[in-house]
């Protein structure tokens, strides 16, 4: 199993860290079970995806 | 081929069929069905036809479901969790509402179609080229905001269902799963990783009223719906609201008269014993005064009317298992050896 180090934003980390006490837990646990549910599903078949997307992400190049 | 299911399709002119305004304002997620009861299979498709035809954002299409009947199946309810147990134990109908991420590797397409075929014009912005550039949205946007998309296009999709399954008779009701449930239909039904279970969806003719005691309480119109800014309450119209009454989108509220007495007939009629009977008043909702922010418990109902449910004579015409109890649920599934613990 993949062990990350991550940095968080601290206001963001408060909310975590609020949120596993109020369900009596870690933070750490909490940050893996929505890693968990939030990815899970993403299993993408990237050879269906449209193609001319240019490498570039400006989207303030003109379009078309 | 399930007893629960016939297969009759009548003419268009057979059909009792309610208007929107109406189906809208008379639907209740429906908690006693006629478990024996046939549901006429065209209704069924009816239902997941018109979820197809949902508002689906960029054409996404992700709504998915499994439907299953409970006599082919008569030990499903055992993979759910225990606040749905006594009314999945009696719907006919089961459906297992997922949305599929994986439909977002074409959405592209999709909504290259929509330009194809009419629905997207290029006075509005639409080109080739640029829907191009910005599809795929998995390239683009973070994963939780394609799960939002998805839940809210399932969440239109199981509306339209809803609202069909009232306008022909049927009821409905949509029953969380937790987690160790959600697992257990994952392999049950063969989902593929990129499915997401959301909701259980009871379906079968109601074995209570169609309207459930009455509709349910809401909090007051001007603490959800606002105009210009938020917190500036949309003004409610009165005259508007005697017009909709009148149109039955809005219903008489609960609980209706007799209610008590048909949730204990119910309760009875189901085998469920007294253990099960509700020993409380009931009232009017507190949640049209937002003043109330604490939580009253009911009143207890009086020993005598208590002692009257106890020995009402009402036939057990069906009986269910009492897994309302989680303790009896999670020792069921240990004894045999079912999947994994809620």
């Amino acid at each position: 199993m993949a062990s990350v180090t991550i940095q968080i934003p601290d206001p963001i980390f408060e909310v975590i860290k609020k949120r596993a006490e109020d369900t009596k837990t870690t933070p750490e646990a909490i940050i893996a079970t929505n890693v968990v549910l939030v990815f899970s599903a993403a299993r993408y078949d990237r050879s269906k995806w449209l193609k001319t997307k240019p490498p570039s992400d400006d989207m303030s190049a003109p379009w078309g | 081929m399930s007893r629960l299911i016939s297969e009759d399709i009548p003419k268009a002119s057979e059909v009792k069929v309610l208007d929107a305004l109406e189906a809208i304002g008379l639907r209740r997620s429906i908690r006693w069905y006629e478990p024996n009861k046939p549901v006429e299979r065209w209704k069924v498709q009816a239902m997941l036809e018109a979820a197809r035809v949902a508002p689906s954002a960029g054409n996404y299409n992700g709504q998915r479901c499994i439907v299953v009947y409970r006599d082919e199946d008569p030990e499903i309810w055992e993979f759910i969790s225990d606040w749905s147990q006594i009314t999945t134990q009696m719907a006919p109908i089961l459906m297992f509402w997922c949305y599929d991420l994986a439909a977002y590797d074409t959405q592209g397409q999709q909504l290259h179609d929509l330009m194809r075929t009419g629905a997207l014009s290029k006075s509005h912005g639409w080109e080739y080229d640029r829907v191009s550039k910005l599809f795929p949205l998995p390239a683009l946007l973070p994963d939780f905001v394609l799960h939002r998309l998805a839940a809210i296009d399932l969440g239109n999709a199981i509306q339209n269902a809803i609202t069909t399954a009232t306008a022909l008779g049927l009821g409905c009701c949509l029953n969380g799963a937790s987690g160790g449930a959600r697992r257990n239909i994952k392999g049950k039904f063969n989902l593929p990783d990129s499915y997401v279970f959301c909701w259980l969806m009871t379906v079968g003719y109601p074995a209570e009223s169609m309207e459930a005691g009455g509709t349910r309480g809401r909090p007051p119109f001007e603490t959800m719906f606002f105009e210009k800014k938020a917190g500036n309450p949309f003004k409610r119209d009165e005259k508007t609201v005697e017009l909709l009454k009148e149109l039955k989108l809005i219903q008489r509220p609960g609980p209706l008269p007799g209610r008590l007495e048909e949730i204990n007939r119910l309760t009875k009629r189901f085998g469920l014993g007294d253990e099960w009977l509700t020993d409380w008043k009931l009232g009017p909702s507190m949640l049209n005064d937002n003043k109330i922010a604490v939580d009253k418990r009911p009143e207890p109902l009086p020993k005598e009317e208590l002692e009257k449910w106890k020995s009402a004579d009402v036939k057990v015409e069906f009986q269910l298992h009492p897994t309302v109890k989680r303790e009896i649920l999670d020792q069921y599934r240990r004894e045999r050896g079912i999947g994994e613990q809620d």
